[in-house]
């Protein structure tokens, strides 16, 4: 696919916090925390990418610097052709529109104090967007798409009155009612009861293969991501470790990590053995990071190189990449 | 005789608009050395009835009916004081994220302290000797002892937390959502931990989660709540394969399993009722796709439908077909 | 905005002493306007009896109260104090909770050197004990209600603004505030369509403590008689009282009715406030 016509363009993208360590330490000798460190990837429209990784592994931070929520540190970010990487609040109008996002917690995510019609009919307030018939007409139709129906009966509910599945449907109605062409889905039904959660995913599964909807899944849940996405990408510590399509990347992971994490996942079947972890200890600091791989100090195969060069992420005719001086 | 018998237990929350059935008549047993897994979502009762058997329970609960015979002693009767002695010895309950509601500004080895010198009655030396026996029991650095509740990373807090419970050897342990925050990786260190000393210590464990794969992975034993009732109880395999309730059907449609491979996940829809004004029949009737119209007039009871395997469902007898029919999608639409 | 006053309604239907607290205010509220048709006499009328100053009586019916030293009835003077103290009461708060909103809204939104500086203007307010500032700044504006008022104004934001910036801080880092942010919404918007609905309560609040603050001030500015000596005031009352040596001939009639009004309203404006904390941590409440 020519470069011009993806959705998300990202290169090198790195994200660093300054750690306010001690109460008298000065805000310029305090240490980085490396929240993202240089992770590139493009999403096409149509085109669903997930991002997994443990908590701190950097992944959120990288959805909020999509969304432009978070400025990147460095790096560059094309969002629909356009250099995005360092636009101000008020010349975001446009992207604004085009790039929306599905909250993790649906009970958060909406105006407490606003009622359903309310909280749909903001983003219009905010961009100009119709006439007040065109605007009811646009708040119906975007809460069809979403299965409440009849809409109308769901106008005067405030938040508290509905369960989990119906908000998360409304959250993503009112992402949908701007007609973005982007959507970042933070762990988008970690709060929801399992009975209901395949019904909002196989929702944003259909809305945004139809509408074409280049898609963001950021979750720690892989068997989430093997249902929602095309590609993945494994995230460790703020670098991309392995990425490629996801069925090929969870049958048969490459990276020491990523064969850790798909092993770790629970076996529902009580009769079969879950398979060994291999890997020991646990995440490295991100403000402290050494020389060379930041797996080395968990990963069963590392060699003397693993602890003297960062490997770098190399793609394979497969398509698939892995940062790995083992595998490689 | 079991070493846990839970008989018809009601745990009800007093509140502005009258009782909150939150455990409406629950009854299970755990023989020694055996798990149980509890599993529903949340508002099912689930952490209210341990919360209820170890009589630990916010102001407005209280119990109006039911027996819970530990060893054949029914702690429901039993006065405060007995029960305080009953607990940490006879059974210990590691709460939700058991570490974060520790004091921040005493040393972890401290709770531990308190806990032996207080209850076990040993000497400082004794206890320190105690705490540190029980560090290594599950993996951590005995040197941890002397760090505060926030310098553990999450699997470290629940190693801790399950050391805490069994300092003073208690023959069941009860555990609510232990690897609920973790990640996955550290979630099956932990759960490694846990049936290694089951295996070990020979304990009782009573698990509490919502997520039935922990359950398959580690307890012998799984009960399915729903809306304050058991609807299905049996062996955790048997259950798993073969389930008699609509509801747990429904519950293994809407789970992913990487390791089958991609298939459609299917939703159950709706929302359980409220335990307020709780529906006279059956309270998963109204999203129970098989539903017929006893359901909505007559409580099913539960029944042995399969070797050690009871359900409450008034359709037991047509079980191969629901099964069937439970994995159609179109089964599960446009029931509500 | 309707919202939050149906917040509040709901919060005071709860809260059985806060509900005492809004009486004890509806009943002053309908004293002040009453006040002409319920007092027998005007506040600084001084009486004759069959042509003779009526000073010092004792509780009669004819007077209520007794009399002061002076021939006025205590009484109509408690009555008519209600016009003074409210009028204290309500200015004074309403500017506090004014400046102490809009101060802890742009502190704890836009954080920075404006944070900095508002609240090092704060720890400066915080510094200077009031009081003794409300009598200085009165002895060089001279006596006059509006001077005791305009004190407290300058220094009562302090207490509302740390508190608002606070619930600022932690409301702003809700995901609905973010989801504002995502659809476009200005700074402006966030701040005055997201998060000030969410902290108005709290300002209500507060505001009704400073309204019992600010009678208290103005009763004991003017019982130390730096008050307004055109204006009969509670605090007057209790100076007029206590400089012609009510509280030693045992004229307990003259000034136990202020004292208990002062502490009618002071104690109503806490039984309010009190109730603040269910606001800012719903999850204590009571079930």
């Amino acid at each position: 696919m020519a470069e011009r016509d993806l959705v998300v363009d990202v290169r090198g993208l790195k994200k660093y916090f300054r750690v306010r360590q001690t109460l008298f330490s000065k805000g310029y000798d305090s240490p980085w925390l490396k929240a993202v460190n240089g992770v590139s990837f493009q999403v096409s429209p149509g085109g669903t990418l997930g991002i997994a990784g443990e908590s701190g592994c950097g992944k959120t931070t990288t959805g909020r610097m999509l969304l432009k929520l978070e400025d990147p540190t460095e790096g560059e970010y094309r969002f629909n052709g356009r250099d995005v990487t360092h636009v101000k609040r008020r010349e975001l109008r446009q992207f604004r529109r085009q790039a929306q996002m599905v909250f993790q917690n649906p009970f958060e995510a909406l105006n407490p104090r606003f009622t359903v019609y309310r909280s749909l009919l903001e983003p219009l307030l905010i961009h100009g967007i119709g006439s007040r018939p065109e605007q009811e007409q646009r708040i119906n139709a975007a809460m069809e798409r979403v299965g409440l129906k009849p809409p109308n009966t769901y106008y005067e509910k405030f938040p508290h009155q509905l369960s989990g599945g119906q908000l998360q449907r409304i959250v993503l109605a009112r992402a949908l009612i701007v007609d973005p062409i982007f959507i970042v889905a933070d762990e988008p039904v970690s709060m929801l009861d399992v009975s209901v959660r395949a019904g909002v995913l196989n929702l944003m599964q259909e809305i945004t293969a139809s509408m074409q909807l280049a898609t963001l899944y950021i979750s720690h849940d892989l068997s989430l991501i093997q249902y929602l996405c095309d590609d993945t990408a494994i995230m460790y510590l703020g670098q991309i470790v392995e990425m490629g399509s996801t069925d090929a990347v969870l049958a048969s992971p490459e990276h020491p990590y990523t064969q850790a994490l798909v092993a770790a996942i629970p076996v529902l079947d009580p009769e079969t053995e879950p398979p060994e972890v291999k890997i020991k200890g646990s995440v490295l600091s991100p403000i402290d990071l050494p020389e060379g791989c930041l797996f080395q100090n968990r990963c069963p195969y590392a060699e003397r190189i693993c602890r003297s060069e960062e490997p770098p992420l190399e793609s394979k005719q497969s398509g698939r990449s892995v940062r790995c001086h083992v595998v490689n | 005789m079991a070493l846990l018998d839970v008989r018809n237990l009601k745990v009800h929350y007093r509140t502005l608009r009258g009782a909150n059935r939150a455990v409406d008549g629950v009854s299970f047993t755990v023989e020694k050395g055996r798990s149980l897994g509890l599993v529903g979502e949340s508002g099912c009762g689930k952490s209210t009835t341990v919360n209820g058997i170890v009589r630990v329970m916010p102001k407005n609960a209280f119990i109006p009916e039911g027996e819970v015979l530990l060893n054949g002693t029914d702690l429901v009767s039993l006065p405060e004081s007995a029960l305080r002695s009953i607990r940490w010895r006879e059974l210990s309950l590691i709460p939700q994220a058991a570490m974060d509601s520790l004091n921040p500004v005493y040393l972890v080895q401290d709770a531990f302290l308190e806990v032996l010198r207080l209850k076990g009655g040993m000497s400082k030396a004794e206890a320190l000797d105690r705490a540190q026996h029980l560090f290594q029991l599950v993996g951590l650095d005995i040197r941890r002892l002397k760090n505060y509740p926030h310098e553990f990373s999450g699997g470290m807090k629940q190693r801790a937390a399950i050391a805490l419970a069994l300092a003073l050897n208690p023959k069941l342990v009860i555990a609510d959502e232990p690897v609920t925050a973790l990640d996955v990786i550290v979630q099956r260190q932990v759960l490694n931990e846990i049936r290694r000393l089951r295996e070990q210590l020979h304990i009782s464990l009573i698990m509490i989660t919502h997520d039935i794969s922990v359950v398959a992975e580690t307890c012998d034993d799984i009960a399915v709540m729903y809306a304050g009732k058991i609807v299905e109880r049996g062996r955790t395999a048997a259950v798993l394969q073969n389930p008699l309730h609509p509801y747990t059907m429904g519950l293994k449609n809407a789970f992913p399993d990487i390791r089958r491979g991609r298939r459609t996940l299917i939703s159950i829809e709706g929302a359980p009722p409220s335990l307020l004004e709780p529906p006279a029949g059956c309270r998963f009737a109204e999203r129970c796709p098989f539903a017929l119209d006893v359901c909505s007039d007559v409580e099913p009871t539960l029944e042995e439908a399969a070797a050690g395997q009871v359900a409450a469902c008034h359709r037991l007898d047509e079980v191969d077909e629901l099964q069937t029919r439970a994995q159609e999608v179109e089964t599960w639409q446009n029931v509500i | 905005m309707l919202s939050a006053v149906r917040g509040v309604y709901a919060f005071l239907k709860n809260d059985k002493f806060a509900m005492v607290g809004a009486a004890i205010y509806v009943f002053f509220i309908l004293l002040a306007i009453l006040a002409p048709i319920i007092a027998p006499y005007g506040p600084d009328e001084m009486i004759r009896v069959d042509g003779r100053l009526a000073f010092n009586h004792p509780p009669s019916s004819q007077f209520w109260l007794g009399t002061t030293n002076m021939g006025r009835d205590v009484f109509s003077q408690l009555i008519f104090g209600v016009r003074p103290a409210l009028m204290v009461g309500f200015t004074a708060a309403f500017f506090v909770v004014v400046a102490g909103t809009l101060v802890g809204l742009l502190s704890g939104y836009f954080g920075g050197w404006a944070d900095s500086v508002l609240m090092r203007l704060a720890d400066v307010a915080f510094g200077i004990p009031f009081e003794p500032f409300v009598i200085v700044l009165v002895g060089f504006l001279g006596p006059s209600v509006w001077n005791i008022v305009l004190a407290m104004a300058l220094l009562l934001w302090r207490d509302t603004a740390r508190v608002i910036r606070s619930q600022v801080l932690s409301v702003r880092q809700r995901a609905f505030v973010e989801a504002g942010e995502v659809s476009g919404a200005s700074h402006l918007r966030v701040l005055f369509v997201y998060i000030m609905p969410n902290i108005l309560p709290l300002s209500f609040l507060y505001g009704s403590l400073a309204v019992g603050w600010a009678i208290l001030t103005e009763a004991a500015v003017s019982f130390l008689g730096f008050g307004d000596p055109n204006t009969i005031s509670w605090g007057y009352m209790l100076h007029d009282a206590y400089v012609s040596q009510a509280l030693s001939r045992g004229s307990f009639n003259w000034f136990v009715p202020p004292g208990i009004f002062i502490m009618l309203a002071v104690m109503a404006g806490f039984y309010i406030g009190r109730g603040s904390e269910e606001i800012l941590h719903p999850k204590l409440k009571r079930v």
